[in-house]
């Protein structure tokens, strides 16, 4: 049965209140840089309203708003490799300091800076990277990540653990 | 707490500030708005109510007037603003800006209704006087939402705090709009705003007191203090900026939207 136009939309305002934070931070933690993660996110809700004002139906938001999301975040990859724009890993090698950029400093409650976290993430490679985010910080179960990638559970699970035994490895650098 | 629950949980709490938040949403709303294929489109009072005006400013302002060059220019520019404003505003099709009109901060349209409308019907009154009286209403508009977001539950601290700053932007703005009104005319219009202020006062103390029972109280605390507190500068406006001071107080780091602005803005981070 087809939603009446003001109920999406209360659907809609609901799902930025509540997954706009979340969805900025993936963006974020993928790319590795705080202004593009806040336009990636932007776009994401955009493209979903776009699609959902078309008439189309969405299920579950927030898998729908991570795919797009996840999309998004692809076509910045294949620009960069294409085009002059740096990768996140080419800019961590060059000795890009994420850590002076004025939002990124401030140490979160636990302990560890913004800066901090994207530059360990940014360690491991995708598609690990992506997994592990998806799964342990946005906290997606590996059913939604599977859906949100487009690909099977199982080898989403695989990914996780790998992408774990990594971070693992990379965690006690920062003892 | 082991080290990489440390790190999942630092990353875990990294967010976008309230700031960037409401302003992100802002963007994403109206974009969302221009670009769906629902335009935006005046109610049938609101044309009619703009043709009265549009008439009466026509007549108050004949053409001979553009034959001094510089009055000429100004009209032109102001003219073709408003052909603009309006072209956007009818052409579009739908009914965006009527729909807009009942909502409250958090809907997707509510964007349409603050940034889009509201500017608009202000351009509408071409009469000082009306002009003034629309930026009082406009000021008592988001005094009634932050009412009917608390009867409805769906108040945020977000949401508040952003009505808030609404409400000392709109005060400085109606300030501004009735320097030019003769006497008599701003007492009068800042009586009734004050009227209202403290029924909006009373409202959120009855709250806060739990006299009014409502889940969100915990929302308004604080609220009905700042309220007060723009109460009192409204009150102390006329000694805090008189017009001869204008003049003075130029060029002397003063921010834009003087004093009372930037009294509001501390007492506000004072909070």
């Amino acid at each position: 049965m087809r939603m009446p136009h003001s109920s999406k939309e209360r659907r809609f305002t609901k799902a930025y209140d509540l997954y706009a934070d979340s969805i900025f931070r993936h963006c974020y933690f993928r790319i590795g840089d705080r202004e593009r993660g806040k336009e990636l996110m932007q776009d994401a809700f955009l493209k979903t309203w776009e699609y959902i004002a078309k008439g189309n139906e969405v299920e579950d938001m927030r898998a729908f708003l991570y795919r797009t999301a996840n999309n998004l975040i692809i076509d910045q990859y294949r620009r960069k490799a294409k085009r002059t724009e740096e990768s996140f890993e080419d800019m961590q090698e060059k000795g890009f300091d994420v850590a002076s950029e004025e939002d990124t400093t401030r140490e979160t409650e636990a302990g560890f800076t913004a800066a901090e976290v994207t530059q360990v993430l940014g360690k491991i490679e995708e598609p690990y990277r992506s997994a592990v985010i998806m799964r342990y910080i946005d906290e997606l179960s590996p059913k939604q990540i599977a859906s949100a990638l487009g690909e099977s559970v199982n080898v989403v699970s695989v990914r996780i653990n790998r992408g774990m035994k990594k971070l693992k490895s990379l965690i006690p650098s920062y003892e | 707490m082991s080290n990489l629950e440390k790190f999942l949980a630092s990353a875990k709490s990294v967010s976008l500030s309230d700031t960037e938040r409401i302003d992100m949403r802002d963007e994403i709303f109206s974009a969302s708005v221009a670009k769906s294929k629902v335009g935006i489109e005046l109610s049938r009072c609101e044309k009619r109510s703009f043709k009265k005006e549009l008439k009466r400013f026509m007549k108050m302002n004949p053409i001979e007037m553009i034959e001094q060059p510089f009055i000429g220019l100004f009209h032109l520019k102001f003219a073709a603003t408003f052909v603009i404003a309006a072209i956007v505003i009818t052409s579009a099709g739908g009914g965006v800006a009527y729909a807009a009109e009942d909502t409250l901060p958090g809907d997707l349209l509510y964007p349409v209704k603050v940034n889009v409308t509201e500017p608009f019907r202000e351009r509408m009154h071409f009469n000082k006087d009306t002009r003034a009286r629309w930026a009082e209403k406009r000021l008592k508009r988001r005094l009634s939402e932050a009412e009917a977001l608390l009867n409805r539950g769906e108040v945020t601290d977000e949401r508040m705090e952003w009505i808030q700053k609404r409400i000392a932007m709109h005060q400085t703005h109606l300030e501004k709009r009735m320097k030019s009104l003769p006497a008599g005319i701003p007492g009068e219009i800042r009586n009734c705003l004050e009227q209202r202020m403290q029924e909006h006062v009373d409202f959120l103390e009855k709250i806060e007191k739990g006299e009014i029972p409502m889940p969100m109280r915990d929302k308004v605390r604080g609220h009905a203090k700042k309220q007060r507190m723009h109460m009192q500068m409204m009150r102390q406006k006329p000694q805090m900026q008189h017009p001869r001071l204008k003049g003075r107080m130029k060029g002397r780091g003063m921010k834009k939207g003087g004093p009372f602005k930037e009294m509001i803005e501390k007492a506000h981070e004072n909070e």
